[in-house]
């Protein structure tokens, strides 16, 4: 709210403001109306019986409203400092954010019979499979629906912050446009109910087909195969049962920080791409923090370790540690590899070289820190902060200072 | 007369084919057992039965209702017990049949506790009940407004054998009284008992039809092995 202090900005600024947490709260209603309507955990108890729809989509809206309104209220509380600029200025975003949350409340109804409606029909069945992704073809209309209700009230939301604008400038015409979010969710809603029996009935279908779909594509080999299980064989005979072991552990209990190390190595090579003299330091701050984040994963598979198991078949204990810290290794490679890449192609192999030499030194050591930690189950988790936030400091410093790369 | 009409049902999720061409019917005032092996496509005639799923092929009537195109209407005029019964934790199962009652129009709650043995603990929170106990009460909400149909998927299983004598007396009772009863299970001991006809279904399709009483006590387990087994064999 930092527009407060400028007197010429105070009007962009609390429209700004408006704005944003309308659509914040449009958003959230969106997706409640869509959780009650259609995904909710009511439906399979109601659906064995006969329901008046019409009347159940009105109960809806009231209980949606009375479970959401703490969006507007909250809203309301937040937006208390800007009372000291004036009340108009306080209930201009108050107003916005409220007709934000009215437009989400009462046309998400609507739109998410309506998407119901658009999955089943034939004509839209190409533009639904164009934009699907991995997504059962049924599925999309459902899933693109919240979205949907959020540009509708956008809509409506625009047309008051233009109001807004014109009521704050003077034109006090200008504030009846305030209602406007309110006026198409209510012209929307108004038809809704009458119209809503079968696509409520057929959302029913709906969802079994989606779920069907998504169970009958599980495929058991894909099930199976695990993340760098092929590189196995380039290891020592000895080393390779360890390895399988824990890269099958690695994946199947924790996929979510293996693909998540891509997410951090992606975002890393953000600030790679680039000409500028820092992007490397910039992208290493990024990576090496990804790095510690990461190697964490060696403290979670030690916990998730079955620990009966190993005690009884006792595993020679050096092996075992040189497989974990290999695995771990092998799954920081995801933070590294695209900043690198993103560097050797906009600043050449030398500046790639120097930005890939010390994150490597970097995963490696973490990735020792985290087999240790791992080894130390529950307890091991405080100590591996500890030397990661160490080891990143001192990979900070010495970008930062010159002293690496 | 034909309450309950399944004509060419098949239901496919990909490649793989879960019901194939079953057709079937069940007259008013009979109580008809659908049998058959584990995915033998039992859950999924039901609930295509009861507008829970897109048939890919076929019709499905409820007296007389396409339960497709007028879900509403074919819900009236059918009690259904899925597999896994969903019901409101917190609600008693006095209040879940007073809800019932009230969206159905009609129905004798205290007859209905009674009839599953429910009467002693019809005050206590459903979330409190033993598993036996919430299909009890998913029982009573499918039975409580007396409708012409009645559809129940492996809905004695977990009872207790006196609650479980109590509810095939009361199934029973409905089919003489008119009621269409068509219950899937695995039990042939249930069959025997209360069944009127029984129709198997192994891999999707219907592999028998037949009037229990043609069969004798004897020649059920028989059959059953016979024709699951030639199908699963092949």
């Amino acid at each position: 709210m930092g527009f407060l202090d400028r007197p010429d900005g105070v009007i962009d600024g609390v429209i700004g403001l408006g704005v944003r947490l309308a659509l914040l709260c449009n958003g959230a209603m969106a997706l409640r109306t869509y959780t009650a309507l259609v995904r909710g955990e009511e439906r399979p108890i109601l659906d064995p019986h006969p329901a008046d729809v019409p009347a159940l989509v009105r109960y809806l809206v009231r209980r949606v409203a009375w479970e959401g309104l703490i969006w507007p209220l909250g809203v309301a509380a937040l937006c208390w400092p800007l009372w000291s600029a004036g009340p108009e200025i306080y209930l201009t975003a108050v107003g916005l954010a409220a007709g934000g949350w009215g437009a989400g409340l009462l046309m998400g109804f609507p739109v998410h019979l309506g998407a119901v409606w658009a999955a089943e029909s034939p004509g839209l069945a190409g533009l639904f499979n164009l934009i699907r992704g991995q997504n059962p073809q049924l599925q999309a209309a459902l899933l693109y629906a919240p979205g949907a209700a959020l540009a509708l009230g956008a809509v409506g939301v625009g047309a008051a912050a233009t109001g807004a604008r014109l009521g704050l400038s003077g034109q006090s015409a200008g504030w009846l446009l305030l209602l406007t979010p309110w006026v198409l969710g209510a012209v929307a809603f108004w038809l809704t109910p009458a119209r809503a029996e079968r696509p409520y009935y057929r959302a029913t279908l709906l969802l079994a087909e989606v779920d069907g779909a998504l169970a009958a594509r599980e495929d058991p080999e894909e099930a199976r195969s695990v993340y760098l299980e092929w590189a196995i064989r380039f290891f020592p005979t000895a080393l390779r049962p360890y390895l399988r072991q824990d890269l099958r552990h690695g994946w199947r209990a924790h996929r979510g920080w293996v693909t998540g190390a891509w997410g951090l190595g992606l975002v890393a090579l953000a600030p790679a791409w680039s000409d500028a003299t820092d992007a490397a330091t910039r992208a290493a701050l990024i990576a090496g923090g990804a790095l510690a984040l990461i190697g964490a994963l060696g403290q979670r598979l030690g916990v998730s370790d079955p620990a009966w198991l190993d005690a009884w078949l006792a595993p020679p204990p050096l092996p075992r540690l040189l497989a974990r810290g290999l695995t771990l290794w092998a799954y920081l490679q995801g933070v590294v590899i695209p900043p690198t890449l993103a560097l050797a192609v906009r600043q050449g192999g030398e500046a790639a070289l120097g930005f890939v030499l010390p994150l490597e030194a970097l995963a490696l050591g973490l990735a020792v820190a985290g087999a240790i930690a791992g080894r130390m189950r529950g307890a091991g988790l405080a100590p591996y902060l500890v030397v990661a936030a160490l080891a990143w400091a001192g990979l900070t410093w010495g970008m930062l200072t010159g002293g690496v790369s | 007369m034909k309450v309950i009409e399944v004509r060419g049902l098949q239901k496919r999720y990909g490649r793989h084919v879960a019901v194939e061409d079953v057709s079937f019917s069940v007259n008013a005032g009979e109580l008809v057992a659908l049998i058959g092996h584990n995915g033998a496509g039992k859950s999924t005639t039901l609930k295509a039965l009861t507008g829970q799923l897109q048939p890919s092929a076929g019709e499905v009537l409820v007296a007389g209702v396409n339960v497709l195109q007028d879900p509403g209407e074919a819900r009236r005029r059918f009690g259904y017990v899925p597999e896994d019964p969903q019901l409101y934790d917190y609600l008693t199962a006095r209040e879940m049949l007073e809800l019932v009652v009230e969206v159905r129009g009609q129905g004798d709650i205290p007859a209905t506790l009674a009839a599953v043995g429910l009467q002693d603990d019809a005050d206590r929170l459903i979330r409190e009940y033993s598993q036996g106990m919430r299909r009890k009460a998913a029982l009573a909400a499918a039975m409580v407004s007396k409708p012409q149909v009645l559809i129940l998927d492996e809905a004695l299983n977990g009872l207790d054998p006196p609650s479980a004598a109590r509810v095939k007396a009361h199934l029973r009772a409905l089919a003489e009284g008119g009621a269409a009863v068509l219950l899937s299970t695995h039990v042939l001991e249930t069959v025997e008992k209360i069944a009127d006809r029984v129709v198997m279904l192994a891999r999707g399709r219907v592999v028998a039809d037949h009037s229990v009483s043609e069969i004798g006590e004897e020649g059920l387990e028989r059959l059953f092995l016979s024709r699951i087994g030639e199908s699963l064999e092949r």
